[in-house]
């Protein structure tokens, strides 16, 4: 989960402009980012070009963080912002990268075949619905924690999971009783 | 299908694994460019350039910022641009560049295929690995109708200039060659006028 492993990081240190401590911040939170990134945009180009944003984002905001708040978590809205917003640039640009895909799947192995169905899945979701799926049961946030990180209510954010695992059942179904693999 | 199958089924699907050098050498390449936006934002550089050559983000460029020492690197290059129509390179220049090659060197080593200077700033081009051959750095200058660069490269590797890619050259005797599509320039006898170029180039090494 997002900021659980940062209780010894150095998280103010950073972000009053100690380049050092900043650079461990990064090496802390790098692998959380790229996997949310990924998980929200099914690109690994994308999730490297916005997790760099991500980071350079933090860095230039030092003053709008909170001493008492996790870097961690900090961290972790900065880049569900990023990636929203660039799911709005990229509406367009995924779908052709889907249809790609699809032609692709054949040379996959099965796990990655397993891997890249659950990916497409995630990516016809809406973006909002995907983040609430990425943050609660990739992340292990719960319901009020994705509501704080996306800035909703968890009413809100219970019912977009609601619409999203639906969604994702009928999507996934021919996976089912295969324990995941494919 | 129930909740803790759909979870299931989501959760063994990994994120694709990166190299561990992808992952060591992420936050250097986020500190450089943090480094390069804060100098610009010193710089009052509020714009940042959008030529596709230079900016192909992800692998293949970086721009590093060095902090204010760099502001006055950057300085010394743009007063030297505005000379640039005399074209003479100056040891300060040279100086200056060759400080700015061996930090950014040390950097990113053997990833450095030019770095350019122009009012704007400056930036790098970057090999996506650390193969780009051992030779020693040139330092070039050129002047068009309107403006000049200059350049930190190495024989071999291709620079633009007022959207034309030239190569550079390095013969025997230390003279540089820029080769154009069309044209070729020499400054065995340098500085070199051409029709629509003033070009000047001299290996950054033999400074030392």
């Amino acid at each position: 989960m997002a900021g659980t492993k940062d209780d010894k990081s150095p998280t103010t240190e950073g972000l009053t402009g100690d380049p050092d401590v900043f650079e461990a911040l990064i090496r802390l939170h790098q692998h959380m980012i790229h996997s949310l990134c990924y998980r929200m945009t099914g690109s690994m180009a994308d999730a490297e070009d916005l997790a760099q944003e991500t980071f350079i984002q933090a860095s230039q905001h030092f003053g709008e963080f909170r001493r008492e708040a996790q870097a961690g978590s900090w961290l972790y809205r900065i880049a569900v912002n990023h990636c929203l917003n660039w799911h709005k640039r990229q509406r367009r640009l995924r779908q052709l990268h889907q249809d790609w895909a699809q032609q692709e799947s054949g040379s996959f192995d099965d796990n990655a075949l397993l891997a890249q169905q659950v990916q497409d899945a995630l990516m016809k979701l809406d973006a909002k619905q995907r983040a609430a799926i990425v943050l609660t049961t990739y992340d292990g946030l719960t319901h009020a924690e994705a509501a704080r990180t996306l800035g909703c209510s968890e009413t809100t954010i219970s019912w977009r999971l609601f619409v999203a695992r639906g969604k994702l059942k009928r999507l996934l179904k021919h996976l089912q009783n295969t324990g995941g693999a494919a | 299908m129930k909740n803790s199958e759909l979870d299931q089924i989501l959760k063994s699907a990994p994120v694709p694994d990166r190299p561990g050098a992808y992952w060591a050498q992420f936050p250097q390449r986020v500190m450089a460019k943090t480094n390069w936006l804060r100098t610009r934002a010193d710089a009052g550089a509020d714009h940042p350039r959008t030529e596709p050559f230079l900016l192909r983000s992800r692998f293949r460029f970086a721009t590093v910022g060095l902090g204010l020492a760099i502001s006055g690197l950057l300085l010394v290059f743009v007063l030297g641009s505005r000379q640039g129509r005399q074209l003479s390179i100056t040891e300060p220049q040279l100086a200056a560049a060759r400080k700015y090659f061996q930090e950014i060197e040390t950097l990113f080593p053997r990833q450095v295929q030019a770095i350019i200077f122009d009012q704007q700033g400056s930036n790098l081009v970057l090999a996506e690995r650390s193969n780009v051959p051992s030779a020693s750095p040139i330092y070039l200058r050129i002047c068009g109708s309107k403006d000049c660069q200059s350049y930190v490269t190495f024989s071999g590797q291709q620079i633009r200039f007022n959207g034309e890619t030239c190569e550079v050259l390095l013969d025997q005797h230390g003279n540089v060659l820029l080769v154009g599509q069309q044209w070729v320039l020499s400054t065995a006898q340098a500085p070199v006028n051409h029709a629509r170029y003033q070009v000047a180039a001299r290996p950054l090494e033999m400074t030392l």
